[in-house]
């Protein structure tokens, strides 16, 4: 009998160990993968998903009423290289960092972090 | 046998409990509006609503403030000189011409006809002809605009843009959804004007990044609790002349010209987002020594000035809150 409390004791600790590390590993793997997720985003949807440091170089070209956007990803880092936008907001702010999309107005083009990193926001953004 | 069950049914209600003990997944909506991009996330079980009723908000708002929208009560009292208006029109006008008092004119919302010879509202930029500057001039003056009731009306050549002030009025509006709605973690970010919501989920202060004008990234963070962080920079809309030099989008009302001040950017935390936008800009008109004379008379706000020639001057109330990132020298005032 004491024996098979013993059993049911150890059973109790394995299966807490179990979930606890499983949640914790969980948690873990989504913050470190979303800080990395780079969404691109044309009029509210999400065309592309990238895990930016995995992501090979390439370029994207994005079409919007008849306006275009072209992205392009390199060694980890992602950009607008060229848009036919009168403003040239997007391509001008360069490079996307922590808390501060790229964004093009006149394309409805967003370019983010799905978790902004370092700061939850950025004052005073370009567009 | 009865044992191993009810520890797995322990097991499983552990789990149930550990996933969802606190609703910390952040509700986000984001869209254009304004003229920008916004993103307004909320967390807690009311988040979802609050966000969403934010935005429809915002975007009322917009159909009234408009000055491209040839419907908005803007673009009516701007068209025939006189309209009658919905009270948040009303709101804004009236807070707008106070802050134009106080700021001795250097917020001035009839500041769009210059501005938009500049070509800052198309983005058609060109240097306008200093004869053509001096006669929009003469139609320039918030003092000129009467509010009777509802109605608002301005002299002929007098036009109203509310570009410096209607995102603050906004994220007003928005912060008030919130707490109706019982949220106390929020950031409601409309295209970097920024008003913070109670704290993080986790109860940390929001890290606000203030950006380098100088480069792309940020200068420093500012940790904010319950505040609006609205920053007004010459690197925001801005063009290379002919001559080679460069226009920023900022007016100085007094010269028609973008302001020449010797700042590149004003950041200005406060509790009220119109307030902090309204004064963002003309602090930035104003240029340091003034707007350190303006924070020291009015109070009620700090500020982050970031100079030409490379320094950053910060108001005593928020020193401790703000981290330098960059080698630029800080001067508390």
């Amino acid at each position: 009998m004491a024996e098979n409390k013993k059993g049911i004791v150890i059973l109790y600790v394995i299966l807490a160990v179990i979930i606890v590390l499983s949640v914790a590993g969980t948690v873990h793997f989504l913050s470190e993968n979303k800080k990395n997720t780079v969404e691109i985003i044309c009029d509210g949807v999400v065309v592309e998903r990238i895990n930016l440091p995995t992501e090979q170089n390439r370029t994207i070209h994005i079409e919007y009423g008849g306006s275009y956007n072209t992205i392009e990803i390199k060694d980890g880092e992602i950009f607008v290289s060229e848009a036919d936008c009168p403003d040239q907001i997007c391509v001008k702010t360069g490079k996307l960092k922590g808390g501060m999309p790229i964004v093009c107005l006149p394309n409805r083009l967003v370019i983010r972090f799905v978790d902004s990193g370092e700061v939850d926001a950025v004052a005073g953004q370009a567009a | 046998m009865k044992k191993l069950i009810s520890a797995a049914l322990t097991a499983a209600l552990l789990v149930t409990l550990l996933c969802s003990c606190e609703d910390a997944s952040p509700h986000n909506t984001d869209f254009f509006a304004m003229d920008t991009y916004m993103q307004i996330t909320a967390y807690g079980k009311n988040g979802d609503k609050a966000a969403n009723a934010c935005k429809v908000e915002v975007q009322r708002l917009e159909k009234l403030f408009s000055v491209t929208d040839e419907n908005s009560d803007i673009s009516k009292i701007n068209s025939n000189g006189t309209a009658a208006v919905n009270t948040d029109t009303v709101d804004i006008i009236s807070c707008a011409k106070e802050m134009g008092d106080k700021t001795g004119g250097a917020l001035d919302i009839t500041v769009y006809p210059v501005l938009r010879e500049w070509g800052f509202t198309t983005g058609e930029y060109r240097i306008p002809p200093q004869e053509t500057i001096n006669s929009l001039l003469a139609s320039v003056d918030y003092s000129k605009i009467e509010i009777d009731g509802n109605n608002v009306s301005v002299p002929q050549g007098v036009m109203l843009d509310l570009g410096a002030v209607a995102k603050g009025y906004a994220s007003d509006k928005a912060a008030e959804i919130m707490r109706e709605n019982d949220v106390t973690s929020a950031l409601i970010n409309l295209g970097g004007n920024i008003t913070a919501i109670g704290s993080n989920p986790d109860k940390s202060p929001w890290r606000i990044g203030v950006r380098d004008p100088f480069s792309a990234d940020n200068i420093g963070v500012i940790n904010v609790t319950d505040k609006s962080v609205v920053t007004s920079g010459s690197y925001e809309r801005c063009f290379t002349g002919e001559d080679g030099r460069t226009y920023h989008h900022i007016i100085d009302p007094e010269s028609g010209c973008p302001a020449e001040s010797g700042l590149v950017s004003v950041t200005v935390v406060g509790d009220s987002g119109l307030m902090c936008d309204a004064l963002s800009t003309a602090l930035f008109v104003m240029g340091e020594e003034k707007a350190l004379e303006y924070h020291a008379e009015n109070g009620g706000f700090d500020i982050i000035i970031i100079t030409n020639d490379k320094r950053i001057v910060i108001t005593e109330g928020i020193a401790d809150c703000f981290t330098n990132l960059s080698d630029l020298p800080v001067e508390v005032r």
